[in-house]
C-alpha cells in the first residue's frame, strides 16, 4: 500500500478551486441580540461571491468555521434552514478570542466563512416521525435549523412538540420563533420554562429535565433530538429513558475544541470519530459505544 | 580519590524506603528504575502500591526527580524521593519559589562522585549496562552478559559533574551512606561561556542562530526546569500571544533568552534542560552566562546555589541605576 | 537490467537534482544530523543511521503560511490562499520516513476533504530514499510491518552495494527521474542486484524481535479505562519531544498573525502532550491530566488511527525510544499493553477455573 504512488500520482492540474482551509469573504448584514444581555448574538451572514452564495448547501446540523482574520476561527453551527435561501445565520455566544471579536463587529464588518462541515441531522430518518425537540439556552440555535427544515416541509413530519427552558426569561433565545412562528403551524406544539422567572413571565418555572417530563411526549413512532448545556444534557437523557426513549431514537450534538474542521488536525476526536466529520451530530447509541472522553 | 564506602547500594535504599513506609512517614516515593527499549537507559520511578522491585539506583540513573515532587504536592500524607546533590539544589529551589511544601517530602540523600552520560558511552560502543561501579578515577559497567569494562570516569561523566560542588546532598532529611569528598572534578570555570566571550558579534550570532536553527519548540527544557513552574507560563498564554506559532528565529531567541531571563539568578545548575533537548543546543551556555554575570556584579559565589534572599529577588535604594 | 550508482558520481548526481529543484539532503549542525535545504551538495553528509528529525517538515511544515489577508480601508477584506509551488528532491530519506510520508499521505489527500497545501508540496517533491546499512539499538520498524529496504513513500531507494547504490525506481515519478540519471549510471546483473535488496528487505532490527505489535490494536478496544495509562503518564513531562520528532505525528493548529490591516494565517504542528491542546474557549478540557493525554497518544497511534485507516500510526523508527528524557515511548506502552493484557487474561482463567 503505498497512498501517493497508487491513487495520486497524475500530473494534471486538477487541483480543487478553493483551498480546504482558505474560506470565503462574507459579510454581516444584520445582527440581533437574542439574550437581554447580549451575550447570544444572532448574525446573518452573505457571501460576497455570488457564486459562492449559490453553490454552498447545507444540510440543518451541519456548521461553518467563521474566521475573524488576524484573531482566528470558531466552529459554529448554522441555525438557519437550507430552506431559506441567500444567507446564513449563526447565533454565536460571546466565550472567546474570536466570539468576542464577533460580538464587537458592526454589520457591514467583512468575515471569513468555510463549509459546511460536519454530518447534519438525519432528515431523510426523521420522515414520517414525530419529532420531539429539547433544547437548552444557545443549544436552541442548531435545533432550530432542523426545526425550520421541518416545519418548511410540513407534510414530511408528524407532530412537533418544541420542549426549551433558559436559565430566565432574559437568556431566551428566538423569542419571535417560540412565541410567535412556530406556534402558529399546524401540529406544532411549544413549551417553554425558565430556571428563574421574573415579574414579567407568568409561565412555568423549572428546569428543562422535569419539565420535559411533565410535557410528557408520546414516545410512539417518536424521535427525541436535544441540544444544550452538558448538564441539562445528562439529566434530559435520564429522562428519555425513564421516558421510555430508546438510545437509537435520541439524537444529540458533541462539541469538542476544533481547529481545521475536515477532520485532519487531530484535535477534535473522541475515540476514533472525529467530531467535525463524524458529528457533531450523533445518535446516544452511537455515543454509547465512544470512549468516555468528552 | 573518594570515599568508596560511600557508595550507596540499591539494597540499602530498598531498606530505608521500605522502613519509612512501615513506619507511614511516607506514602510513595519517587526513584528510578530501569528503562525499556534501552539496556542503557533509565527512568523516573513511581512507586505504585508497595512494590519497591523495579527500584534501582547505579550511575546510570540520571533523571530530574524533583519537579515531580509538584504533582504530588496536595496528596495526603508525606512524598519520599531519592536525591543526589542536584537534585537537593532543584528541591531547595522548589521549595524557595513556594511550588512545594518541604515539610511534606522526605529526602533520601544520596553522596555522589558523578554519574555516567548514555550519550557518551553509546559513543564507546557501549550499549547494555546491568550494574555499574565507581571504582574512584574509573567505572566498572557490567553488561547483561557478565561482561565487565573499565572506562575512564572523565571520559564518561556527565557534563554537569564535571565541576560539581555538591557531591554531598546538603539538606537531606536521611542520608544513604556516608558523606563523601566533595572537591570537584574540576574548577567552576564556565569554560563554555568564555569560549564564546572571546568571539566577535557576527560570530557569535552565527553561532546562536545554528543553534536556535535546530529547536523544535518542544518545550522539554522548560517543562523539565525545576526553576520553570510558573502556573501558566507567559508562553502557553494565548491572548496575547506573547510568543508566536512559527519556528523563525526572532520567535526561537524569544523564546530561548526570555526564558533564560527568567530563570536568571534561580538556575540550579542541574544541567537538565540541556540533557533533555533533542537537538542538543547548548542551553547551560545562556544560563552560566548569566550565573557568571550575577557571580560578578553582584559579588557572590555560586549563584545557583539557592539563598535566602536572592541576588535578583531583592533591590536596595542605593542600587546602581544607570538606566537613567 | 538493473543499474547501480558508483560512490564518485553521487556528488554528480545531487549537482545535477539540485539544478531542477531545491535540493533537501541531511547536513551535520553541531553534529546533529538533520535535513536541510542545500547549495552545495559538500555539505550532504551520509553519516547517520537516522536523522534526529525526520523528514516531514517539508511535506508538513513546522510553521507553513496558508493565506494572507488585507483589511482595506472601505470595510473590505480580500482573503488570497497560498500555493507552495518550489521543485523539491528530498534525498536521504530511511524507509521508515518514506513510510511515514506515505502515512502522512494518506492523512491529507484521502477521506472526504484532501488537504491541497499537502498535496501541492507532496505534487512537487521527489523523495530518493536510501535504505538502512546499519540499524540503530532504537530501530524496531520490523515490528510493525517494515524493513530496512523498505519501499512505500519512496519515489526511488538506493540499495547501498559495494560502496555504491543500487538504483531501484519505486513510482513512475520515480522511474522518469531514473531516466535522465542515465549518464551516472552502469548496469549490474539483475541476480547480484535482486540478492542485495533481498538482505536489505530480510535485516532483522534487535528492538524489533523484543516488542510485538501485531494483535496491538485489538488489545487496546477493551483498555480505555485500564490502569495503565496513569502508571505510564506519572513520568510524562507534557512536551512535545515525541511528537515532534515522530515521522507520523500530524497534529496541527491554525494561528492568525496580523500587522495593521494585514496579516497571514498559518497552519502549526501541535502535540496532544500539550496540556491545552484540546481545551476550548471558556475553559472546559476533556482531557485535564497528563493521564488523558498520554492515552490518547497511544490509543490514537495504536487504535484509533488503525480502526479509521487500517495502519498503525508508527513506522519503527525508534525516534521517540531514544529521544523521550522519561523513557515514556511507543515500544515500552506497547509492552505494558501487552504485560497488563496477559494479567487480564490470566485473571480471567483464574476467575473460571477457580
Amino acid at each position: 500500500m503505498a497512498v501517493y504512488k497508487d491513487t495520486h500520482e497524475h500530473s494534471c492540474d486538477c487541483h480543487q478551486e478553493q483551498q480546504v482551509l482558505v474560506p470565503h469573504v462574507a459579510t454581516i448584514d444584520e445582527i440581533r441580540s437574542e439574550t437581554g444581555s447580549s451575550d447570544v448574538k444572532t448574525f446573518k451572514v452573505t457571501f460576497d461571491d455570488p457564486t459562492v452564495a449559490e453553490d454552498f448547501r447545507h444540510l440543518p446540523g451541519q456548521c461553518g468555521m467563521l474566521s475573524m482574520l488576524g484573531i482566528g476561527e470558531a466552529m459554529i453551527s448554522i441555525t438557519s434552514s437550507p430552506t431559506r435561501k441567500g444567507f446564513l445565520e449563526f447565533s454565536i455566544k460571546e466565550m472567546g478570542k474570536v466570539t468576542t471579536a464577533l460580538h464587537q463587529s458592526p454589520p457591514g464588518t467583512k468575515l471569513g466563512v468555510r463549509g459546511p462541515y460536519g454530518n447534519g441531522f438525519p432528515i431523510e430518518d426523521l420522515k414520517g416521525k414525530n419529532l420531539v425537540f429539547i433544547g437548552g439556552g444557545i443549544g436552541l440555535a442548531p435545533l432550530r435549523s432542523l426545526i425550520n427544515y421541518c416545519l418548511d416541509n410540513r407534510d414530511d413530519y408528524g407532530d412537533v412538540k418544541i420542549i426549551y427552558g433558559a436559565r430566565s426569561p432574559q437568556d431566551l433565545c428566538f423569542k419571535e420563533d417560540l412565541f410567535e412562528n412556530w406556534p402558529n403551524i399546524r401540529d406544532t406544539e411549544v413549551s417553554v420554562t425558565v430556571d428563574k422567572g421574573d415579574d414579567d413571565w407568568d409561565g412555568p418555572v423549572g428546569f428543562v429535565p422535569p419539565y420535559l417530563e411533565e410535557v410528557s411526549p408520546a414516545t410512539e413512532n417518536a424521535i427525541a433530538v436535544t441540544c444544550g448545556p452538558p448538564i441539562m444534557i445528562k439529566f434530559v437523557l435520564q429522562s428519555l429513558d425513564k421516558m421510555g426513549f430508546a438510545p437509537e431514537n435520541i439524537i444529540t450534538t458533541l462539541e469538542m475544541k476544533m481547529q481545521c474542521g475536515v477532520g485532519k488536525c487531530g484535535r477534535c476526536n473522541i475515540g476514533d470519530k472525529y467530531v467535525c466529520v463524524d458529528g457533531p451530530v450523533f445518535k446516544v447509541s452511537d455515543l454509547q459505544e465512544l470512549p468516555d472522553e468528552f | 580519590m573518594t570515599n568508596l564506602a560511600a557508595n550507596p547500594q540499591v539494597d540499602q535504599l530498598r531498606a530505608r524506603v521500605k522502613e519509612l513506609l512501615d513506619e507511614e512517614k511516607i506514602a510513595g516515593f519517587i526513584g528510578y528504575e530501569r528503562a525499556s527499549g534501552s539496556n542503557l537507559k533509565r527512568r523516573p520511578f513511581f512507586m505504585v502500591g508497595a512494590d519497591l522491585e523495579p527500584l534501582v539506583l547505579d550511575h546510570l540513573c540520571t533523571n530530574g526527580l524533583a519537579k515531580y515532587l509538584m504533582d504530588y504536592r496536595h496528596g495526603e500524607g508525606r512524598m519520599g524521593i531519592a536525591a543526589r546533590g542536584c537534585d537537593l539544589l532543584a528541591i531547595k529551589r522548589l521549595a524557595a519559589d513556594h511550588r512545594i511544601n518541604r515539610d511534606r517530602v522526605v529526602v533520601i540523600g544520596i553522596p555522589c562522585q558523578g554519574v555516567m552520560d548514555p550519550v557518551k558511552l553509546k559513543a564507546m560502543g557501549i550499549n547494555d549496562v546491568a550494574e555499574t561501579e565507581d571504582q574512584g578515577d574509573t567505572f566498572i559497567v557490567t553488561a547483561s552478559d557478565g561482561e565487565t569494562r573499565e572506562i575512564n570516569k572523565g571520559e564518561a561523566l556527565l557534563d554537569r559533574c564535571l565541576d560539581c560542588g555538591h557531591k554531598n546532598p546538603d539538606g537531606h532529611d536521611i542520608l544513604l551512606g556516608e558523606e563523601t569528598d566533595n572537591t570537584p572534578f574540576q574548577a567552576r570555570e564556565f569554560a563554555g561561556v568564555s569560549r564564546i566571550e572571546t568571539m566577535g558579534v557576527s560570530e557569535r550570532y552565527d553561532y546562536w542562530k545554528r543553534q536556535m536553527d535546530r529547536c523544535l519548540r518542544c518545550y522539554a527544557c522548560r517543562n523539565v526546569c525545576p526553576a520553570c513552574s510558573c502556573r501558566e507560563c507567559a508562553f502557553d498564554v494565548a491572548s496575547p500571544e506573547w510568543l508566536g506559532a512559527r519556528t523563525t528565529l526572532s520567535e526561537q531567541q524569544m523564546f530561548h533568552f526570555t526564558r533564560a531571563m527568567h530563570v536568571a539568578g534561580r538556575c540550579v545548575g542541574c544541567h537538565r534542560c540541556e540533557e533533555v533537548c533533542p537537538v542538543d543546543i547548548p542551553l547551560m551556555e545562556l544560563n552560566e552566562k548569566l550565573m557568571k554575570d550575577i557571580e560578578e556584579l553582584f559579588a557572590i559565589e555560586g549563584a545557583h546555589v539557592p539563598r535566602d534572599v536572592e541576588p535578583l529577588g531583592q533591590f536596595q535604594m542605593d542600587d546602581p541605576d544607570e538606566f537613567n | 537490467m538493473m543499474k547501480i550508482l558508483a560512490r564518485e558520481d553521487l556528488k554528480g548526481l545531487l549537482q545535477m537534482l539540485g539544478e531542477e529543484a531545491q535540493l533537501i539532503a541531511p547536513i551535520s549542525s553541531d553534529g546533529v544530523v538533520l535535513f536541510r535545504p542545500i547549495d552545495d551538495p559538500d555539505e550532504v553528509t551520509l553519516e547517520y543511521v537516522n536523522t534526529v528529525t525526520s523528514a516531514k517538515d517539508f511535506l508538513f511544515p513546522q510553521d507553513e503560511d496558508i493565506l494572507r489577508f488585507e483589511s482595506g480601508d472601505d470595510g473590505g477584506l480580500e482573503i488570497d490562499g497560498i500555493r507552495p509551488v518550489e521543485k523539491r528532491v528530498l534525498f536521504g530519506v530511511r524507509p521508515c520516513d518514506a513510510k511515514g510520508i506515505d502515512l502522512l499521505d494518506e492523512v491529507f489527500l484521502t477521506g472526504q476533504f484532501k488537504d491541497d497545501h499537502y498535496q501541492d508540496r507532496r505534487d512537487n517533491t521527489l523523495v530518493i530514499s536510501i535504505a538502512c546499512q546499519e540499524v540503530a539499538e532504537e530501530c524496531f520498524c520490523t515490528a510493525v510491518g517494515l524493513n530496512p529496504g523498505a519501499t512505500d513513500g519512496s519515489d526511488v531507494i538506493l540499495y547501498p552495494h559495494q560502496g555504491g547504490f543500487i538504483v531501484a525506481p519505486v513510482s513512475h515519478r520515480g522511474e522518469a527521474a531514473v531516466d535522465t540519471w542515465q549518464g551516472l549510471l552502469t548496469d549490474i546483473d539483475s541476480e547480484t542486484a535482486q540478492g542485495a535488496v533481498q538482505a536489505y528487505q530480510e535485516k532483522s532490527t534487535p528492538l524489533g524481535e523484543e516488542v510485538d505489535f501485531s494483535r496491538i490494536t485489538d488489545s487496546l478496544a477493551t483498555m480505555f479505562e485500564s490502569p495503565v495509562w496513569e502508571e505510564l503518564a506519572r513520568r510524562c513531562l507534557g512536551c512535545g519531544v515525541c511528537t515532534y520528532v515522530c515521522p507520523t505525528c500530524h497534529c496541527f493548529g491554525l494561528s492568525d498573525e496580523a500587522r495593521g490591516s494585514q496579516g497571514y494565517r498559518l497552519r502549526c504542528w501541535d502535540s496532544c502532550m500539550f496540556s491545552d491542546f484540546t481545551e476550548m474557549a471558556g475553559g472546559h478540557n476533556p482531557r485535564p491530566t497528563k493521564t488523558e493525554r498520554v492515552r490518547q497518544r497511544f490509543m490514537h497511534k495504536l487504535n484509533y488511527h488503525p480502526s479509521r485507516y487500517g495502519q498503525l500510526l508508527c513506522t519503527g523508527c525508534g525516534r521517540c525510544v531514544e529521544k523521550c528524557p522519561v523513557g515514556l515511548h511507543v515500544v515500552d506502552a506497547a509492552l505494558k499493553i501487552k504485560a497488563a493484557q496477559e494479567e487480564a487474561a490470566q485473571a480471567q482463567t483464574g476467575e473460571v477455573s477457580g
